[in-house]
């Protein structure tokens, strides 16, 4: 993975001392509150509703086990003994003391960590397919472009107050795990009509108030040229993007106002004055960054494959464990494993000090030293023997992260909602929990097949409900929690926005009507199609009226 | 950035929910370690069975008053007059119940016994 040369050491540790300073200065009352906050802010620090959180980025969801290690040390010493990994692949902290967070972040800054634009509008943390590298179905490591973006776009000082924050997300494979049509610019690796490779570039996607798939604007652009034709884009956004109206201040608005046809146009335009202004990334600036990801000297395959099998033959736990959250890797005789965070009944996305500790070693152990964040709030070994498998399931059992639920219905995106998020209009973790538990059986799971659930405690949609095949957003209705649900977004290569199927539910009843909804797809489904497309055959008709019919 | 958190779109703030005709406390966060906090009459309080409670317009504007004043003294952040439920120490809103209790579903860490 990619080490921080010299300049983004200094840059990160100089930081740390800016803020230090910053933060000794409003505990002196020499800064105001309305001073401070946006410096707190740049530095990923919020306030919620019990304390200060702090967002940690992890670039494009790449973290080495010596970084998970200091990831655990950070929740033992400076919060409650845990963190939430979030859909953004970061991780946050929810118990932070100000007073502490100078050397918190000077002990991040040891492991080449930080906070920095993972708040503000500015360029966000990038992220990436998780299973980037090692991903059977990739044409091309999304990671080696994600850390140029990571590098063009910190501290970019035309990009630093922008009318809104601006999210990048990038895939390797045609096959979308990273929901790139939902976000502002999304990037596939993909083969030209030469077979040579490059980039088709999706503009305004986005959650939030207004969802909206981002439509395709390039369907090819020249691998060497990908950094100026996104400086074009955030060109064009920086210079027309509402700066008047917080709600109308994302691309995805200027995109959809102008016409996708119109404001490609304009990027065109723009990028035919910039392509040649030195922006792109040289050849030796590639390769230089493309060596941290040389893929590492696999080991032959198949010497345990028998042992293997019998494994799988001898515990049927463990089977079906392997079918749901182990991934086919591009080198034979090797799995990527997902780890869920999603035991039944738990918090989604939270892991332990401990928990983290005992993934850093198994990280260490099995799986070249290397750990992926997911957006689903998942976990990921992307270098696993088959050989090894056996026992890295047996070591997550014993931390509680065995569940074979990966993409399953007890698999839920769900955002920290009003147990701890300010912004909040209602929980979304004990709706998570309590499906979890309603379909806690594995048997029943494995039937009903894939299915997304997604939750969010407000319309800003951090639980990416709208791209949930059952998408659940917590409204305030009256000072009383209220859930809508939506049915049939996809977060991936088939993206769609989910539809609100009718007036909202309850708590005491939206675990129900959710279970009513499975009921009716189990019902009506063709033999072996999943409920995407069932829902998409079949439409929302024969779900609203049954889900309705009572009330 | 005159917004807290990310100022993204709608937020349930501290908008008044239903009707309350409760009394009324004072809240906000400490400065240094953003602990939630209430004011007792005289000081700066985690407990918000310690609340002094504000049943009249001046005892009101007496708590308003306290609540600049440690505002000022950057003691105190996110500050708000809040609403109780009548005849109770306990928060009209859910959002000002978690507050003072803790994240639902880590009662393991909560601060009183869930209302
Ligand atoms: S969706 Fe709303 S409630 Fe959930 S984390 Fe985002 S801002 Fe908070």
């Amino acid at each position: 993975m990619y080490i921080y040369d010299k300049f983004d050491n200094t840059v990160v540790n100089e930081r740390v001392a800016d803020f230090r300073d910053q933060v000794r200065r409003r505990l002196s009352g020499e800064l105001s509150e309305d001073q401070f906050r946006p410096l707190r802010l740049m530095n990923g620090l919020y306030l919620q509703l019990h304390a200060y959180m702090l967002r940690v980025a992890i670039p494009y969801g790449t973290l080495s086990a010596a970084q998970m290690k200091k990831l655990a040390h950070i929740a033992r010493k400076y919060d409650r003994g845990y963190g939430h990994f979030t859909t953004r692949q970061n991780i946050q902290y929810n118990w932070i003391k100000l007073e502490q967070v100078p050397d918190l972040l000077g002990e991040l800054a040891e492991v080449q960590l930080h906070g920095i634009q993972t708040s503000g509008n500015c360029i966000r943390n990038v992220t990436a397919d998780q299973f980037a590298g090692v991903a059977g179905d990739e044409l091309d490591d999304p990671r080696v472009i994600s850390e140029a973006i990571r590098q063009w776009s910190t501290f970019h000082p035309e990009f630093s107050f922008l009318p809104r924050k601006f999210k990048i997300a990038v895939t390797g494979a045609a096959r979308d795990r990273a929901a790139i049509q939902f976000h502002d610019i999304g990037i596939q690796i993909v083969r030209g009509d030469n077979g040579e490779i490059g980039y088709a570039i999706y503009a305004g996607g986005g959650m939030g108030r207004t969802p909206v798939v981002a439509p395709l604007i390039r369907g090819f652009l020249p691998k060497p040229e990908l950094l100026s034709y996104i400086e074009a884009i955030l060109r064009v956004y920086n210079r027309h993007g509402r700066r008047d109206n917080i709600y109308k201040a994302r691309i995805k608005i200027l995109v959809r106002e102008i016409g996708a046809e119109e404001f490609t146009r304009q990027v065109e335009e723009e990028w035919a004055l910039l392509r040649n202004e030195g922006i792109n990334l040289p050849a030796a600036e590639e390769a230089r960054i493309r060596k941290f990801f040389t893929p590492p000297a696999y080991e032959p395959a198949a010497k345990a494959a028998g042992e293997f099998e019998a494994q799988r033959k001898a515990n049927p736990a463990f089977a079906r464990w392997v079918e749901t959250n182990v991934h086919t890797h591009k080198q034979p005789g090797y799995g990527i494993v997902t780890i869920s965070l999603k035991p039944v009944g738990e918090i989604p996305g939270d892991a332990t000090a401990d928990q983290m500790d005992a993934i850093a070693d198994l990280a260490e152990k099995y799986s070249l030293a290397e750990v992926r964040v997911t957006h689903v709030q998942n976990l990921v070994l992307p270098n696993v023997k088959q050989g090894d498998l056996f026992t890295v399931w047996q070591a997550l059992g014993k931390i509680g992260f065995a569940d074979a639920n990966a993409g399953l219905i007890g698999d839920i995106i769900a955002c920290p909602g009003l147990d701890y998020c300010a912004l909040a209009n209602a929980r979304s973790i004990p709706v998570a929990q309590e499906i979890s538990k309603r379909f806690e059986s594995a048997e029943r799971s494995a039937l009903i097949g894939p299915l997304q659930i997604k939750i969010s405690g407000c319309i800003n949609a951090c639980g990416h409900h709208h791209a949930g095949h059952i998408g659940i957003l917590g409204v305030d209705r009256a000072g009383e929690e209220l859930y809508q649900i939506t049915l049939g977004g996809a977060g991936d290569e088939t993206a769609s926005v989910g539809q609100l199927l009718g007036p909202g539910f309850k708590a005491d009843g939206i675990v129900g009507a959710v279970e009513k909804i499975v009921d009716i797809y189990l019902e009506l489904r063709n033999p072996g199609e999943e409920f995407l497309a069932a829902y998409r055959r079949l439409g929302p008709a024969p779900f609203k009226e049954r889900l309705y019919a009572s009330h | 950035m005159a917004h807290e958190i990310e100022p993204s779109e709608v937020s349930a703030g501290r908008r008044a929910g239903k009707v309350v005709t409760g009394g009324k406390i004072a809240t906000g966060n400490r400065l240094r370690d953003g602990v939630v906090i209430y004011f007792d009459g005289k000081e700066w309080v985690p407990d918000v069975d310690k609340a002094k409670v504000a049943h009249t317009a001046e005892d009101e504007a007496a708590l308003k008053g306290a609540l600049d004043a440690a505002v000022k003294a950057n003691h105190l952040i996110d500050a708000a007059v809040i609403d109780l439920v009548q005849n109770e120490t306990k928060p009209a809103r859910l959002r000002e119940q978690i507050r003072a209790v803790g994240p639902t579903v880590r009662l393991d860490l909560a601060r009183r016994p869930n209302w």
